[in-house]
C-alpha cells in the first residue's frame, strides 16, 4: 500500500474499521515505514487526548422537569381544538372545490332562469330605446330635425338599432 | 435477537409511563453525556436531554422497531443538537466560559486523588474541550458519538444520516483538525502533563522514561 492511501485509512484503523481483508496490507506497511508510524502514533495520543472530557451527572430535578414538560404537552393538546390551529389541507382543499362547484351552479341556473324569462330583454331594451327616442325630443321645436324625427317616431317609423 | 427496549416503546405506545420510566432512567446518561460533550453547557445539556426523550415520548406511536432503539435514540439526540447548534451559532463560546466559572464545582471526575493533579486534569480538559468545540459541528457530533458512545462507523452515519464513508471521512478531518489544535500536548512535545490510558496524569519525563 502507497503512503498516501495508508494515511487516509489510519483513522478507521485506529477505530477498528478497516476490513479484513484490508488490515494486513496496512498493519504491513506501518511495520515498514517509519513517517506513517509516527502518523499513526500521533492519531493514536491524539484521540487518547480527546476522550479527557469528563462525564455529566444529571441534576436531582432531571426526571421531575422532564415529568413537567411532558404533562404540559399533553395539556396543550387537549385544548386544541379537534383540528387545531389550521385545519387539514384536504379540508381546505374541499371547501374551496365545494365554493367553486356551488359559485359555478348558481351562475350557470341564474343565467339560464333570466334567458327564459319571456320578453324579457326586449321589453327592457324596448323601454330603455322608446325613453331615448322619445321624451329625448319633447321639448324640441317641430320644425326641427328632433321635431320632425320625434314624428316619425310616432307615426311607427325610426327602429332603433 | 429481540430488543428489550423496542418491546418497552411498544408498552410506551400502549401507555405504559413505567416503561418510559425505565427507559429515560437507562438511557439518561449516555443522552446526557453526548449533549453535554457536545455543547459544553451542563445547563443546556440537560435541556437537550430533556427535549430529546420528550420527542421520543412523542414519537412513541410512530416507532417501529426496524433497527435498534439506542441507534434510533442517538439519532435524535444527534438531531436535537445540531438543531440547537444551528440556533444558536454564536453561544459556543459563552457556553465554553461558563463551563469553565463552575467547571471545578460541578463536573464529576473520580479518577484523580491528589489536587495538583486534578488542577492539571481540569486545564487539559479545557484543551480538550475547546478544541472540539473549534470542530464543525458534524465533525464534532461524529468524535463524541465515536470517541465517547462507542458506536460503530455504522451506527454513527444512521445517527448523522449519511454514508459510512462520510463518517470515515469527517472522523479522518477531525483528527485531523484535533492534531493540529493537541500537538502540543502530544508526548514530547511540551512539558504539560498528559493523560496516559488508564486516565492518571502523569509529568513529561516519567512517560518519557516509561517509553524509552
Amino acid at each position: 500500500m502507497r503512503c498516501q492511501r495508508v494515511k487516509r485509512r489510519l483513522s478507521a484503523w485506529l477505530d477498528g474499521e478497516v476490513g479484513e481483508r484490508e488490515r494486513p496490507a496496512l498493519e504491513a506497511h506501518l511495520q515498514a515505514c517509519a513517517d506513517c508510524a509516527a502518523e499513526a502514533e500521533h492519531l493514536r495520543q491524539v484521540w487518547e487526548l480527546a476522550g479527557a472530557l469528563p462525564e455529566m451527572e444529571p441534576g436531582p430535578g432531571f426526571e421531575a422537569a422532564l415529568r413537567a414538560r411532558i404533562q404540559e404537552r399533553e395539556v396543550r393538546l387537549a385544548r386544541r381544538p379537534k383540528w387545531g390551529p389550521v385545519a387539514p389541507r384536504w379540508a381546505w382543499a374541499m371547501g374551496v372545490g365545494a365554493a367553486l362547484s356551488l359559485s359555478l351552479w348558481l351562475g350557470l341556473t341564474l343565467g339560464r332562469g333570466l334567458a327564459q324569462l319571456p320578453g324579457t330583454r326586449d321589453s327592457a331594451r324596448q323601454a330603455v330605446l322608446d325613453s331615448w327616442s322619445v321624451t329625448a325630443f319633447h321639448e324640441l321645436p317641430p320644425q326641427s330635425v328632433g321635431g320632425a324625427y320625434a314624428r316619425l317616431v310616432a307615426n311607427g317609423g325610426g327602429n332603433e338599432r | 435477537m429481540p430488543d428489550p427496549d423496542a418491546e418497552l416503546m411498544q408498552q410506551v405506545a400502549q401507555g405504559d409511563h413505567e416503561a418510559f420510566s425505565i427507559l429515560v432512567q437507562k438511557y439518561r446518561q449516555p443522552v446526557l453525556n453526548t449533549a453535554f460533550r457536545y455543547v459544553g453547557n451542563r445547563e443546556e445539556a440537560e435541556d437537550l436531554a430533556q427535549e430529546t426523550f420528550l420527542r421520543i415520548y412523542e414519537a412513541c406511536h410512530r416507532y417501529r422497531p426496524t433497527a435498534r432503539f439506542s441507534t434510533w435514540l442517538y439519532r435524535i439526540v444527534t438531531n436535537v443538537c445540531l438543531d440547537a447548534r444551528r440556533r444558536r451559532q454564536t453561544r459556543s463560546v459563552e457556553s465554553l466560559e461558563a463551563l469553565e466559572e463552575t467547571s471545578s464545582e460541578v463536573l464529576m471526575d473520580r479518577r484523580s486523588p491528589s489536587s495538583q493533579e486534578a488542577v492539571e486534569r481540569q486545564e487539559l480538559q479545557k484543551v480538550v474541550r475547546e478544541a472540539i468545540a473549534s470542530l464543525p459541528p458534524r465533525q464534532r457530533m461524529a468524535v463524541v458519538l465515536q470517541r465517547y458512545e462507542e458506536l460503530s462507523y455504522q451506527e454513527i452515519a444512521t445517527a448523522l444520516d449519511c454514508s459510512v464513508s462520510a463518517v470515515e471521512t469527517l472522523l479522518h478531518r477531525a483528527k485531523q483538525n484535533l492534531k493540529e489544535r493537541l500537538w502540543d500536548y502530544v508526548e514530547g512535545n511540551a512539558e504539560t502533563p498528559q493523560v496516559i490510558a488508564d486516565g492518571s496524569v502523569k509529568k513529561d519525563r516519567a512517560v518519557r522514561s516509561e517509553r524509552s
